[in-house]
């Protein structure tokens, strides 16, 4: 009988001490619940184009044919967008002594066919827009084009300038 | 005489515990955000964005408080599963140090873990303003265009 209400003593000390802990932990340092922000971000679709040069000349100094231009053009693309595609197509080229039409500016990168159309294997004419690059979400993607003109004996002696346009087509 | 001591203990602890309960429920602590969300416009290429400053006003009756906040949903576009995660989200504080810089300037921290972003005491009957927030996201190159939502939740601690 002693024993065992020693026991219970023993018991009710140690749930008292229970009770005063957890009491104390419950008012204690609990991190209560507060407000909630609402975080909301919106982004924009993306595509940077960069060209190594923005102009390239053909010097043309000799007889009526195919010269190459003074430079290569790299082509860098960034884009967050899931597909995006970058074409180019080129003006005529106009001076004093008449036109030369973008049939006879010639370009070759990874995407032209492998075929001579009158300037070289795997330089199509720029009758039209070309692909230059394709591809997906990235920081950086690059292609390098490289380009030539065909003169003929009408074209007059002269300068003669115009345009190759980059332009792109981007899914997000 | 331990089991007349224990009944006692108990008796005491018991009704004590009841008028603690009861006296500690009437402290105050309102914590207020303005506003309450906020916006990133990722219009140009990936980099650092800021959003609206937030303010934290606080009453509190308690003589010591902290206010932390930690995002507890990483920005999700809604229309997807592309998530940006919560080491891109930024938070600059009186309590960060302007000394650091993880990406996204000097004195901005990611909330990627709980962040303290306010302390006190007593206020008295007026809200005061305990703190100003400024928030900022990293984005980059794979984080597809749309629209993303999240939420970053304020938890406090206080010292009766």
């Amino acid at each position: 009988m002693k024993k065992n209400i020693i026991y219970l003593s023993l018991l009710l000390i140690v749930l008292n001490i229970n009770i005063f802990l957890t009491n104390r932990l419950a008012c204690g340092n609990a991190a209560h619940p507060g407000p909630t922000l609402q975080v909301t971000a919106i982004i924009e679709p993306c595509i940077n184009i960069t060209l190594s040069t923005n102009a390239i000349v053909f010097n043309c100094k000799g007889a009526p044919g195919v010269y190459n231009a003074d430079q290569p053009v790299v082509v860098t693309v960034g884009s967050n967008c899931g597909n995006w595609t970058v074409k180019c197509s080129a003006t005529p080229l106009k001076g004093d002594g008449g036109t030369i039409p973008s049939e006879r500016i010639f370009m070759k990168n990874p995407h032209t066919p492998n075929t001579d159309e009158g300037a070289g294997r795997g330089f199509e004419a720029m009758s039209g827009e070309k692909v230059v690059l394709k591809g997906s979400a990235t920081d950086h993607k690059e292609t390098t084009s490289e380009f030539r003109l065909k003169t003929i004996w009408e074209d007059k002696a002269g300068t003669y300038t115009g345009q190759i346009n980059y332009t792109y087509l981007a899914n997000p | 005489m331990a089991f007349v001591l224990s009944v006692f203990i108990s008796f005491f602890i018991f009704f004590g515990n009841s008028y603690l309960v009861y006296a500690e429920a009437d402290p105050l602590m309102s914590i207020i955000l303005s506003p309450d969300s906020i916006s990133f416009d990722a219009d140009t290429s990936p980099g650092v964005f800021d959003s609206q400053p937030v303010d934290v006003t606080v009453r509190s009756d308690y003589k010591d408080w902290s206010i932390h906040c930690e995002a507890i949903s990483p920005l999700t576009l809604s229309k997807g599963k592309n998530q940006i995660p919560f080491e891109h989200l930024f938070i600059n504080t009186p309590y960060t140090n302007p000394a650091v810089d993880k990406g996204a300037g000097p004195g901005y921290e990611s909330i990627d873990q709980p962040r303290l972003v306010a302390k006190g005491s007593l206020t008295g009957p007026m809200a005061i303003k305990a703190s100003g927030l400024k928030f900022r996201l990293l984005t980059t190159w794979e984080d597809k265009p749309g629209t993303y939502v999240g939420q970053i939740r304020f938890t406090y601690l206080t010292n009766p």
